[in-house]
């Protein structure tokens, strides 16, 4: 599992080399920047607001390295990934209760487009992923594990160091993180009520409630008073309820919806199935056994005495409420669009055991079918290993949102922020470009302007390369220049064109 | 030359002039053949069709009447069509606005806007390049097959995954089946 994590953190760094970027890697680049010329906890700069916790750990990586800040976000974002398999394999075991359960549902997870983008990239998403899993792991090991109490001890130590650490990476990703132990713990206790209120597994539930509560309380205890910069995540929620309330209550006209992007992110519909086959399969075939589940258990009236069964069940259920309830938030447009994007990694961290929990109960590999089910599992989990790559890192061929840019894309915006630094200068139909050059020279944090998507008026000057033609043919989008614009700059694969001016008071 | 010279004529030799009278005096110039010149300005974004005004301006001092204006586009593959053509008269000094109503192609690359005499003769012409528009090489897209020494890595994750998996679902010696 190394390895093989170890082999796509190495694809996914030397796949453009040098030459990409994204926003969410280029923020933090310029958060690890500040910390390191400011070597503070909170520089004056620019703060993440959501935690301290990757930028400081990014700060020690490359302060003991000798790396560049660039090169940690580049490289270093993807292959420090590896490191989640140990949590992932260990959690699992746990909820799985075996080893090649634990193996399979690695494998599963693996396989989540929507799990390996956002820990091949360079933000704290590996590490808030793996110190959830270490939770889930330090958890469920400290309910099997109370019989001795030395041990139980350190696992609970354990798991709450490991929380505190997770909301120093992101406190609002580690509170849904709790609220949906939270969660959990209600939906245990309802269906516990409802189909055996006799039943013993008061020690789970139990358990549950104090590492919840404690939980809850150390990210309180993070937010309001630990780092004052957290708060900022109070203004998200009341963003979210104006935004809903605007969605629901038609106060105003509707906000934009993200799951449009379908049509426009991938180059066709049946693509974007295709690299998104896995996501589906995970969440359709959890939510049948899920659904199954529940139903034989009420029917039956039983209620299962083994912790980790009951956790699973009431995790899926948990988290699978939460993705429900961020769909409607994204629909309502806050925290920019992508919380389904946070979720969904999340859900399928739990959706991937449940569903290897339900394989290993069945026999279903008869020995005369064994080797036709074990070829075709192969070549099916290799298929999906391929193209959840290919989502992952957005590969050109499939995807319409381009990551990768050109040495002639950076000669010319060097020239341009050189040439007209107090104008701003269009660069691409997307962020790409000024995520890559701030990535690599922080350009525009030294002042310089750029312009990206939808050119503002006063933007006089736009760099046009081969690649953003090959982008505007693609997507069908016109150029933002006009036939009689002044080419004031050509470097063989890009060009800068300045408008004419319309008004004596344009240049 | 006989009687007075009223215009100044007196020592020009011989040729043809051009006697203007203004602000109460008589000017005489030489006459000279018309200076034809083009200015061509894109009136719209509009991506269907692509209004241009033409702006003629002749700074000699003979006037040009019955003059054609005609656009041509280029394409990529260097095919030239003709897309619209105008009359206009060019009197000396004076300017004329013509505006030219072209489709807009995506193939087109180059613009040409001539202006011909009668006879057909090219007395102006202004080339105007559809900035943006270029022949893509098919490098720009930066796809896998650009950098084939990644697929065996690739490939090698596949394989690592699937033989993980097979080995994790094999029936335990001894299990029940």
């Amino acid at each position: 599992m190394f390895v093989a994590v170890f082999l796509v953190a190495g694809y996914a760094s030397m796949r453009y080399g040098k030459l990409w970027g994204e926003t969410d890697t280029n923020v933090f680049a310029v958060l690890i920047r500040a910390m390191v010329d400011e070597a503070k906890l909170v520089p004056v700069q620019r703060v993440y607001p959501n935690g301290y916790g990757f930028p400081v750990l990014a700060t020690y990586l490359v302060s003991i390295s000798g790396l560049s800040v660039t090169g940690m976000q580049l490289a270093g974002g993807a292959l420090l990934a590896v490191w989640v398999v140990l949590p992932v394999w260990l959690a699992y075991r746990e909820l799985v209760g075996s080893a090649r359960g634990a193996t399979l549902a690695t494998v599963l997870i693996l396989i989540q487009p929507e799990f390996l983008f956002p820990i091949l990239r360079g933000t704290h998403e590996k590490f808030t992923r793996g110190l959830m899993f270490l939770c889930l792991f330090l958890l469920v090991r400290s309910i099997l594990a109370r019989q001795t109490w030395r041990r139980f001890a350190a696992l609970l130590l354990g798991f709450y160091l490991a929380s505190y650490a997770l909301i120093t990476f992101n406190n609002l990703l580690a509170t849904s993180f709790i609220v949906a132990l939270g969660l959990a713990l209600v939906l245990g206790l309802i269906m516990r009520y409802l189909i055996a209120p006799r039943s013993d597994s008061s020690d789970t539930m139990r358990r549950l409630l104090y590492a919840v509560s404690i939980s809850l309380l150390l990210a309180f205890l993070f937010t309001f008073y630990a780092y004052p910069p957290a708060r900022h995540g109070l203004r998200i929620v009341e963003s979210v309820w104006d935004r809903m309330a605007m969605l629901f209550l038609d106060v105003e006209e509707v906000a934009a919806n993200p799951y449009h992007t379908l049509t426009t992110a991938w180059v066709s519909f049946p693509v974007y199935l295709i690299v998104s086959i896995a996501n589906w399969l995970l969440l359709i075939a959890s939510f049948v056994l899920w659904i199954v589940q529940t139903h034989t258990w009420w029917r039956k009236r039983t209620w299962p005495e083994e912790p980790r069964t009951i956790l699973l069940w009431s995790l899926y259920g948990a988290f699978g409420f939460l993705g429900a309830v961020s769909i409607l938030v994204d629909v309502s447009g806050a925290i920019a669009l992508n919380l389904q994007h946070r979720i969904f990694p999340s859900f399928a961290m739990i959706a991937a055991p449940f569903v290897t929990a339900w394989s290993l109960r069945q026999q279903t590999f008869r020995t005369t079918t064994r080797p036709l089910a074990y070829g075709l599992l192969v070549v099916v989990i290799s298929f999906l290993s391929v193209v959840a790559v290919a989502k992952a890192t957005n590969e050109p061929l499939v995807s319409n949102r381009w990551v990768f840019s050109t040495p002639a894309e950076f000669t010319g915006l060097d020239w341009a922020r050189q040439n007209n630094p107090n104008g701003s200068t269009w660069a691409a139909f997307d962020s790409r470009l000024r995520a890559s050059t701030g990535i690599q020279y922080g350009w525009e944090t030294q002042g310089a302007k750029f312009d990206s998507h939808d050119p503002a008026p006063s933007t006089r000057t736009h760099l046009i390369s081969d690649v953003m033609r090959a982008r505007s043919e693609r997507l069908n989008l016109r150029l933002p220049i006009e036939g009689d614009s002044l080419r004031v700059y050509d470097n063989g694969a890009a060009e800068l064109y300045h408008l004419r001016p319309r008004t004596p008071y344009q240049k | 030359m006989t009687g007075n010279d009223l215009l100044g004529v007196a020592g020009l030799t011989p040729g043809e002039y051009v006697v203007e009278y203004r602000n109460d005096a008589f000017t005489v110039a030489p006459l000279t053949p018309p200076e034809m010149s083009l200015q061509v300005k894109r009136l719209s974004e509009d991506v269907a069709a692509l209004p241009l005004q033409v702006v003629v301006t002749n700074d000699g001092t003979g006037d040009a009447p019955g003059l054609v204006l005609v656009a041509e586009a280029k394409n990529s593959d260097g095919v030239v069509t003709e897309l619209t053509r105008e009359p206009v008269d060019a009197l000396s000094g004076e300017t004329a606005h013509v505006l030219l109503d072209v489709p807009n192609s995506h193939n087109s690359s180059r613009l040409t806007i001539r202006l011909e005499n009668a006879e057909g003769g090219v007395i102006a012409a202004e080339m105007m390049g559809l900035a943006g528009e270029k022949e893509i090489e098919g490098e720009a897209i930066y796809s896998l097959e650009q950098k084939p020494v990644l697929i065996p890595v690739l490939v090698g994750f596949a394989v690592l995954l699937a033989t993980a998996t097979a080995l994790a679902v094999r029936v335990q010696p001894g299990a029940h089946e």
